[in-house]
């Protein structure tokens, strides 16, 4: 794993903020994302200011207690894992990916699952034909 | 040949045949709030008696069914507008009116919205549309009210028409206030849960005609709908199940047929 005051890409996409989510749209692969809480909160402080321990204050800041560094890095691998770092940080292999989450939901307790698992949703947003209706 | 020069959401388009009557026929299908305007069209719509539906003159296409041909035209001249209105946003969505609710079924085609849409509106809900959300740029949702119609059951790929009350039918815009994503299954039972907007927004933006053509537009409508809505998302089996539960959520009184 590599962090270095990761840096979030913003060239070529539109986003809106739902209600502490964050949609995002790619208007050159015509990709969308949708970034619950958590990932948004972490996306949006990369700003290649800010080291791993600079993001959990601000994490802990937004969310209260229950959040470790695990968060972060989950965060991070799926914000890599869907492009939307560009720089200042390297996805970790599988094992460490899946170590990290049961640690995560080892770990839970009643303050840890108001923390929302950071999570990354994305879908190619279809053509005008593809998303109307075929003739009745 | 009697041709047709129309205006529909900013949308100037032409429809001709070669004759008067289905002229006519195809005229009576165009989409809801349709004007005839003099101008010069950005597309030109044809239907021909030996069934061939154009648009720009290509044979997009062929029916020998009379009433198929027709629904067929229009159908692709609502896509067309959905995709090329200029200002209006439109989802693939049904919508109906609870008191001053707005809900919004969003899904592509053969996802089950029309039935829910049916059944709402069967129970005391206004109808909007069972094809489009049309969303203005202040984020409000105007009637769509092409006519009710679900697949025929016999399979032979036609469709049914369902009459609804003119008392039913919306008449004014109306502000979203539930986003309902709702998978058919056969079999299964309405036990949805609640979601986070995000979700609802998602759904909308997946279901927007024009989101390529206009993504900042598309982007703005979807979050805008979603802020200020309950999302709700689950499977449902039978329409009536999740109608009767929807309704009966809303608080409003249940009147069955």
């Amino acid at each position: 794993m590599r962090l270095d005051r990761p840096i979030s890409r913003t060239e070529g996409l539109l986003t809106e903020e739902v209600d502490g989510e964050l949609l995002a749209y790619d208007w050159g692969t015509n990709t969308a994302w949708r970034l619950n809480s958590t990932a948004a909160i972490v996306w949006r402080s990369c700003d290649g200011t800010r080291t791993l321990e600079d993001l959990l204050e601000v994490l802990e800041a937004e969310l209260g207690s229950g959040v470790d560094e695990d968060v972060i890095l989950i965060a991070l691998d799926e914000l890599v894992e869907h492009g939307m770092i560009e720089s200042g940080y390297e996805r970790r292999d599988e094992v460490s990916v899946r170590l990290s989450r049961r640690r995560f939901f080892k770990g839970a307790t009643a303050a840890t699952v108001a923390v929302a698992v950071p999570v990354v949703y994305s879908m190619a947003v279809p053509s005008a034909a593809a998303a109307a209706s075929y003739p009745k | 040949m009697p041709d047709l020069t129309f205006e529909s959401h900013g949308v100037v388009a032409l429809l001709s045949s070669d004759k008067a009557d289905l002229l006519c026929a195809a005229a009576a299908m165009l989409p809801p709030g349709f004007r005839a305007v003099e101008g010069n069209p950005i597309v030109r719509f044809g239907l021909d008696s030996p069934g061939a539906i154009t648009v720009d003159g290509k044979v997009v296409r062929r029916t020998k069914d009379r009433r198929a041909a027709v629904l067929d035209l229009a159908s692709i001249v609502r896509r067309h507008v959905a995709e090329h209105a200029p200002s209006d946003v439109f989802v693939h969505a049904g919508v109906v009116a609870v008191g001053d609710c707005g809900i919004v079924v969003p899904g592509p085609s053969h996802s089950g919205k029309t039935a829910l849409v049916a059944e709402l509106v069967a129970r005391g809900a206004t109808y909007y549309s069972d094809e489009y959300a049309v969303v203005d740029a202040e984020g409000m949702i105007h009637p769509f009210a092409k006519p009710l119609t679900v697949r025929s059951r016999t399979g032979d790929g036609l469709a049914e028409t369902i009459h609804v009350d003119a008392e039913r039918l919306a008449t004014r815009p109306i502000r979203c206030g539930a986003i309902v994503i709702a998978h058919y299954r056969e079999g299964a039972t309405w036990q949805p849960s609640a979601r986070p907007c995000g979700e609802g927004a998602f759904a909308l933006l997946k279901n927007t005609v024009s989101a390529r053509r206009r993504p900042v537009d598309a982007m703005r409508t979807a979050a805008a709908l979603a802020r200020h809505a309950v999302v709700l998302a689950g499977e449902r089996g039978e329409a009536c199940e999740a109608s009767s539960w929807l309704l009966a959520r809303l608080d409003m009184t249940v009147r069955s047929e």
